[in-house]
């Protein structure tokens, strides 16, 4: 025979079991649409946040390369700024300028009008890499390891100003027509502004060494990463293509 | 299990739109009534469903829990409403109160229906717990949900509840209390008229 206790056990269990069964389910339309209401907030907080992520990794990147070529924190500072603003226009844009080039020292209230493109008017010349090799004012690197089925297919050279040769572009291809592009720069003193862009809500960004350089590495979704450092000798070189990371890096590494 | 158990465990956003609101439909109504017993609240019931799932569709396909999903999803969907309703305090009061005015105008205009006939009084008896049940704390509510209906232990319900089990055994034994003196005196209340 149950005691007293155990019968009140099951009558409690009876009590709460029937008003947890006697609870209606309404029927609601509407509490779908607002459940992908809510998936879609969460895909823009993930694209936002995204997108800071690959803003603050090329920002400190280029806080470090500005660093590294300027030392003058201030300068190094506004750049900072206006990166961020551009980023903001859905662009993400890494500047590496001369700081003495921008820097107005005559504090007048209305800036002086912005220079035109005479800086950046360069003349692309479509040669053979013996002829880049001898014209360009940097030793050009090529790569010891090309990922498999690539071949070079371009390269070009830029002339600027009296005749100087700073910019290569090399650019590699495969059967299925991928491309894997590569371009070394010279940054020089007074060799004017120069900024890389890259289209907004690029990927993850990885940070990594390349032959001793901070280099960032940004995972593309498609499947395309872009990699982008300043070697010791002041030459920005990024690459860029459908390869996969470990490929692109043994790539970058195998420049000499 | 059932399919849409093993439907979360992809990424959702790569899911046809007629398979999400299939989980969606099949996680709601597999959760609701637990969450409903807790707050009591149709709408707040909705607000934290839509809060749970999201929780669960990110961390399902992350998680490793192969042996106990539908008990990770009511335990998230659990914590969910123990959150909302720490985090409502304030307002839980209010609610409360609003809760008991419904009450309180369903006993109004359901005083025709009484001593009509035997099947009524069951009804009735049916409404005075609905009604004990929304007069008992969230904190109480939790407790007799997790014993009675889910069948956990106390050790169990400790570990879900961050809770000691001399707290558990006091908390259970009082929600048992309140609820026999909440209903005796509901029940007394209504034969007396």
């Amino acid at each position: 025979m149950k005691d007293n206790s155990e019968q009140q056990e099951e009558t409690f269990k009876k009590i709460v079991l029937n008003i947890y069964n006697d609870v209606d389910i309404p029927d609601n339309a509407q509490s779908w649409k607002k459940a992908q209401e809510q998936l879609r907030k969460r895909r823009r907080r993930i694209k936002w946040a995204n997108r800071a992520k690959v803003t603050s990794g090329i920002v400190a990147v280029s806080l470090f390369i500005n660093l590294a070529l300027n030392l003058n924190m201030p300068v190094t500072y506004a750049d900072f700024s206006s990166l961020f603003r551009e980023a903001k226009n859905q662009m993400i844009q890494i500047f590496f300028q001369d700081p003495n080039k921008n820097e107005d020292n005559s504090h007048a209230k209305t800036p002086p009008p912005v220079e035109g493109n005479e800086t950046n008017s360069a003349v692309p010349e479509q040669t053979t890499l013996d002829d880049a090799k001898s014209k360009l004012m940097f030793s050009l690197r090529t790569p010891e390891y090309v990922p498999d089925g690539y071949r070079l297919d371009i390269v070009r050279i830029f002339r600027e100003a009296e005749n100087e040769y700073r910019n290569a572009f090399l650019e590699y291809i495969n059967e299925s027509g991928d491309l894997l592009k590569m371009n070394q720069q010279l940054i020089a003193e007074h060799s004017g502004s120069v900024k890389t862009d890259i289209a907004e809500g690029a990927g993850e960004i990885k940070e990594l060494a390349i032959d001793g350089a901070p280099a960032v590495l940004v995972v593309i979704p498609d499947g395309s990463h872009y990699l982008e450092w300043l070697t010791k000798d002041m030459i920005v070189i990024t690459v860029s293509g459908k390869v996969s990371e470990e490929d692109i890096i043994k790539f970058a590494e195998s420049l000499h | 299990m059932e399919q849409w158990f093993y439907l979360l465990r992809n990424n959702i956003e790569t899911l046809d739109p007629e398979s999400q609101e299939m989980i969606y439909h099949s996680f709601r109504q597999f959760v609701y009534k637990d969450i409903y017993f807790i707050v009591r609240d149709h709408s707040t019931t909705e607000d934290i469903i839509h809060e749970a799932f999201i929780k669960v569709v990110v961390q399902c396909p992350k998680a490793k829990h192969s042996s106990n999903l539908q008990g990770w999803i009511k335990q998230v969907t659990r914590n969910t409403a123990l959150d909302w309703l720490r985090k409502n305090k304030k307002n839980r009061q209010n609610l409360e109160l609003d809760i008991v005015n419904i009450v309180e105008q369903k006993e109004y205009f359901g005083q025709n229906a009484i001593g009509v006939a035997s099947e009524v009084e069951n009804k009735l008896r049916d409404e005075l717990l609905h009604q004990t049940i929304n007069e008992l704390k969230p904190d109480y509510r939790i407790l007799l949900l997790l014993y009675y209906v889910e069948e956990k232990t106390y050790s169990e319900i400790c570990r879900e509840l961050q809770l000691s089990e001399q707290v558990v055994t006091q908390r259970l034994a009082r929600a048992r209390k309140k609820l026999l003196q909440y209903f005796s005196r509901k029940w007394v209340d209504r034969h007396e008229r």
